[in-house]
Order: structure tokens, then C-alpha cells, then sequence
């Protein structure tokens, strides 16, 4: 109960980025790796660092359920309307940024936020995804360029204002 | 700065951005987590045969709820943030739903005097008892809430009127919204004492059960006040028939039909439904201090939480009978502008009847700028509320739009408009 209390809240923060904002799906992917953390934790609190375990299984059940997810989805027939920045303190640069995470396929997304967020390194992020460091380098790169055509000059505006 | 960089401190911005109520997400993982954990150990002990044998009965038993409205589907229950063994209610909070479920159900008190106890596991009931004089004498009015999950089979038959022959009710009524209820006269000298009661199964899990009937005046009466719970849950709000036969009883008044009807004790079951939050406690809009005058904004809260998730409250406003939100839409950044309002009467546009019996009217029509669209839902209860929500895909109705769309679909706005936590707004 305490792993799951202390480590909700930074667990649900990094599910509102791998989700884009999506609130609902972010509390479900926490309350579903902590439920997995909480049937092995016999095993898990042999384990160093839990909390990095936690992020680890974190990003694979995104993964995982993006898998499930992607075989019904349907894409939109009218690209929605974009927010349009206005200033350093206006939300909706912050909303352009999870809009622009939303366009990015969901291993780059897990990348972009394992590598920025997590600050881990290039093979810590492949091992937790369980794909090679050659192919974390390769998705980081190309997320940078989509975030960077996408975003441009108002990232730094956000990342200024803070 | 390196762009990297840009984007490492925008990610922080951006996520330190979310918060959660840290505990109550902890509680929801961990009784899923039990839940898993229960659901290998079947597997492991019993075997892959004694497993599906399992599965197969318990299919059969949750399959005999019928109605249950997706209850009867286990994977329903599993994945459901509800957590069935949390329940957490105090005397005083029991105390204060009862008394302003009466007081919102119309019923003219004198004299009120109201017991209760509370629960903290779904192993116990929480009950409380509100005694009054109603003109005509004294009457009671007993509320009793047990914590269930929908899914347990032999749930069902507490909402299900027995065959007529032989039933132990005079009149009984199975109603949709998985709601009884029960006439029956209990043994007493002078005749018996008539009551009414209404069982309900609550989508939230909660077994309610509301009864009024007559007792005799504090003077005449000793016995009566000791009423007492039986085993069975709608037994527990009735009067023993040994108790009520033991009560000096010289008044046949006991026999007379109470004078808080089935249709208010009806009502006074689905303020208690909203009253209780599916994690097992009471909404803090059900508990304020009986008598309590409105907030200014009371609709406001209520109104704050019915939203989706999804969406970001930028301002917020209202006064007692009305509240209004501007929200923005995370995935489209659309500016919505909802309000909602409890009107005394306005034009009607009813399109369905709900099984509970509540109006409801849906439109979409053009505002007052080009291109922005007013979206409204209307629910008039049986009881007379009113409630008209209206969206528009501006910052206000007389903006110029800023969408395509509102931010939430009409279907959003009717499931908000027909919600019971409605009646909790004083």
C-alpha cells in the first residue's frame, strides 16, 4: 500500500504523457501495473529499485494495450482542430505539446517519454521496451523531428516560461 | 538549449500539470491486484477442470440475474473501478443523509428524532432511524445500506416481487431500475401495522432499503423504539412481529396507511443511491449538516463533478441555481462553455421516458455567432427537477465559436442531465 500511495502519482504523470492526456486511460494503466506489481511483489521487493520496475511494466501494459486497441481503432475522417499557441503562459502550449505526443506512434511515444521524461539512457529505455538500443536511437530521433516540425519555436516558449 | 533538452523540461511542465487523488488510486490498484491474485490462486488450486467447473457454475448463477444491465458479466465486475469490500460510512453522516433525503422528499417533520449507526466494512449494514410527527401521529421512517457487489448471485430476488399466492406482501410492485416495492401489514393487537418499503439494487453496489410506518406516541410506547434488525435485508427495517405484537398498541392509527407515500419513499431510495459513491463512501453533498443553507454555486460542485475526465476546467462560475464551466478539450483544444441549470418550467421537447420515470428532451440548434452550435439535454424527474444543460463550442454563448464542436457530445450532456447527483444540490 505504501509503494502503491508513494509511487501513484509519479507513475499517473508519465501515463498522462504515454495517453496524451487522456485522464480515464492514464489511471487505468497505473491501477493496472500497480494490481501486477501488488501479485508479484513477493518477487518485486527483492528487486533494487521498484520504482523503476513499476515504470518499466508501466510502458510495456501501454504497449501491450495499444497492440489490443490498435485492431479496432478507426481513424477520423476530419483531422480535429489544433490548438494554436498563443503566449508562454497560455495552457494551450502545453496542450499543443500532447497533441503532438498523440500524432507520434506509441513506441515513439514511449521512447520520448522514457528518454525526456525518465531521463534514462538509451539502453535502459530498450531494455524496458524490450527492443534493441539501435531501435530506440532510431525512434528517438525521428519523434525529435515530428516534435520539432510539430512544435517549433513554441517549445521553447513552454520550457522558457517554467 | 538543446531541443532535447526543450522537450525534457516541456515534458515536466506538462505532466507536473496532472495530479490524482493518490490513495484512492493506491486502494483501486491494490483491490484489483487482490482480485488477480484471488483469480491465479483459483486457477493454481483447483486445476484447469476445477477452474472452468467454477467458471461454468458461476456463469450460471450470474447469468440468472437477467436485468442486471452488464452486472451479470464478470469481466464487467472485475474491470470495474468499484471496490465492493470498501465501505465506509459514520453514524453522523448516515444521520445527515436520512434527514436530507427527507427533507428533499417534501415530507412535512415535527419532532424529528434520528438514530443511526454507521458501517466500515460491506460485512455490516449502515442504518439510521428518523422518527416524526406527521399530524396524525408519530412515524418512522427506517434506511438501511448494505454494501454489495451487483454481480452476487441471490441479489436479485430482493428486487423481485414473489408470486401472489402466498406472498408475504399485500401489494408489491417489481419496478424496472432494479427497484422494489413492498406493502405489507406486520402483526400487532389492533389489527396489524401497514407499511411501505422500497428495496433497491444500486449499479454503484449497494443494497438500499427504505420502510416508513406508524408507531405508537413516545408516551404510550415503549417497545416500539426497540425495533430491531432481522437476517434478511429487507426484514431489518421492519418491526419484529413479536415487537410490534408486545407494543401497548390501543391505536388502530397504526394500521393506516403511513402518510410518507411509496411514491416519496421511492424517491427518498434514489437520493440515498446518490448519495454513495461507488468506492464505497458517502458523496460529501449527501452528508452537509441538515437545515445548512446553500453555497452560492451550489449547482456548481455537482455540476464540476459530472464533467468527463478528459476535459480541463479553465473558469468556472454560478450562483444557487445555476453553475457554469468553460472547459477545453485536451485532444482537440476546442473552448466549450456548459452550464447548468435547475429551471422551474421552460419549453418542453421530451423525446424519452426513463424506466425511473424521468422526462428527458435532447436538441442541437445554432447560437447566437455563425458557426456556433447550442447543444442541450433536459431531465424532469418525477419529484418536479428540473435540470437543463446546454453546451456551446465557445467561450460563452455569445462568443464567437472556437471548435468545430463543443467539447462534449449530447449523449455526454443527457447522461449528465439525467444523474441523481442532482438531487443532493440543495
Amino acid at each position: 500500500m505504501e509503494f502503491a500511495a508513494g509511487s501513484g502519482g509519479h507513475l499517473y504523470r508519465s501515463a498522462c504523457l504515454l495517453t496524451s492526456g487522456d485522464t480515464h486511460l492514464a489511471e487505468d494503466l497505473v491501477q493496472e501495473t500497480l494490481s501486477r506489481m501488488y501479485a508479484l511483489w513477493g518477487r518485486i521487493s527483492r528487486i533494487d529499485n521498484p520504482a523503476a520496475y513499476a515504470q518499466t511494466v508501466l510502458v510495456r501494459t501501454f504497449l501491450t494495450q495499444r497492440r489490443r486497441y490498435s485492431a479496432s481503432e478507426r481513424p477520423l475522417a476530419d483531422v480535429p482542430e489544433l490548438p494554436v499557441p498563443h503566449g508562454a503562459d497560455d495552457p494551450a502550449l502545453r496542450l499543443a505539446l500532447l497533441q503532438a505526443l498523440r500524432e507520434l506512434p506509441p513506441k515513439d511515444r514511449a521512447v520520448v517519454m522514457l528518454r525526456y521524461w525518465e531521463d534514462r539512457t538509451v539502453e535502459e529505455t530498450a531494455d524496458a521496451m524490450n527492443v534493441s538500443a539501435i531501435a530506440v536511437r532510431s525512434r528517438s530521433s525521428r519523434a525529435l523531428a515530428k516534435l520539432r516540425a510539430r512544435l517549433g519555436g513554441s517549445l521553447a516558449e513552454l520550457a522558457g516560461s517554467g | 538549449m538543446r531541443f532535447e533538452d526543450e522537450v525534457g523540461r516541456a515534458l515536466r511542465l506538462t505532466a507536473g500539470a496532472y495530479s490524482t487523488e493518490q490513495r484512492l488510486l493506491a486502494e483501486r490498484s491494490l483491490a484489483r491486484g487482490r482480485r488477480r491474485v484471488a483469480r491465479r490462486r483459483i486457477a493454481v488450486a483447483g486445476g484447469s477442470a476445477m477452474a472452468a467447473a467454477l467458471v461454468a457454475v458461476a456463469g450460471v448463477q450470474w447469468g440468472g440475474l437477467g436485468d442486471g444491465g452488464g452486472r451479470g458479466n464478470p469481466a464487467a465486475s472485475s474491470g470495474s473501478d468499484h471496490d465492493y469490500r470498501r465501505f465506509s460510512v459514520t453514524r453522523e453522516e448516515m444521520k445527515n443523509i436520512l434527514s436530507n433525503g427527507m427533507e428533499r422528499a417534501g415530507v412535512a417533520t415535527a419532532h424529528p428524532e434520528v438514530t443511526a449507526a454507521g458501517s466500515s466494512g460491506p460485512g455490516r449494514p449502515a442504518t439510521a432511524s428518523f422518527d416524526f410527527g406527521d399530524g396524525w401521529g408519530r412515524a418512522r421512517v427506517t434506511l438501511s445500506v448494505r454494501r454489495v457487489d451487483p454481480a452476487q448471485p441471490g441479489l436479485k430476488k430482493l428486487i423481485t416481487c414473489p408470486p401472489r399466492a402466498g406472498s408475504l406482501y399485500e401489494e408489491c410492485t417489481t419496478q424496472s431500475d432494479n427497484r422494489a416495492v413492498k406493502g405489507y401489514t406486520g402483526a400487532g393487537k389492533a389489527g396489524g401495522v401497514k407499511k411501505w418499503a422500497v428495496t433497491m439494487l444500486s449499479s454503484n453496489g449497494y443494497v438500499i432499503d427504505v420502510a416508513t410506518y406508524n408507531i405508537p406516541s413516545p408516551a404510550t410506547a415503549s417497545a416500539a423504539p426497540g425495533a430491531r434488525a432481522e437476517g434478511t435485508p429487507t426484514a431489518d427495517v421492519w418491526l419484529t412481529p413479536t415487537a410490534a405484537a408486545s407494543s401497548p398498541d390501543p391505536a388502530t392509527s397504526l394500521s393506516r396507511n403511513p402518510r410518507m407515500n411509496p411514491g416519496k419513499l421511492r424517491f427518498l431510495a434514489m437520493y440515498v443511491d446518490a448519495s454513495f459513491t461507488g468506492t464505497g463512501d458517502p458523496n460529501p453533498f449527501a452528508t452537509v449538516t441538515p437545515g445548512s443553507r446553500p453555497e452560492p454555486g451550489d449547482i456548481l460542485p455537482v455540476l464540476k463533478s459530472l464533467l468527463p475526465k478528459r476535459l480541463h476546467i479553465y473558469s468556472e462560475g454560478g450562483t444557487g441555481a445555476d453553475g457554469h464551466v468553460v472547459v477545453v478539450d485536451p485532444e482537440k483544444g476546442d473552448t466549450t462553455y456548459i452550464q447548468a441549470v435547475r429551471t422551474a418550467g421552460d419549453k418542453e421537447f421530451w423525446s424519452q421516458t426513463l424506466p425511473d420515470g424521468t422526462k428527458v428532451g435532447t436538441r442541437r440548434t445554432a447560437g447566437e455567432q455563425p458557426g456556433v452550435i447550442e447543444l442541450r439535454a433536459d431531465a424532469l424527474r418525477v419529484n418536479g427537477l428540473w435540470m437543463s444543460l446546454t453546451a456551446y463550442n465557445a467561450p460563452s454563448p455569445t462568443s464567437k465559436k472556437r471548435g468545430a464542436e463543443p467539447a462534449v457530445t449530447l449523449d455526454e450532456l443527457k447522461a449528465m442531465a439525467v444523474s441523481r447527483a442532482w438531487l443532493l444540490a440543495r
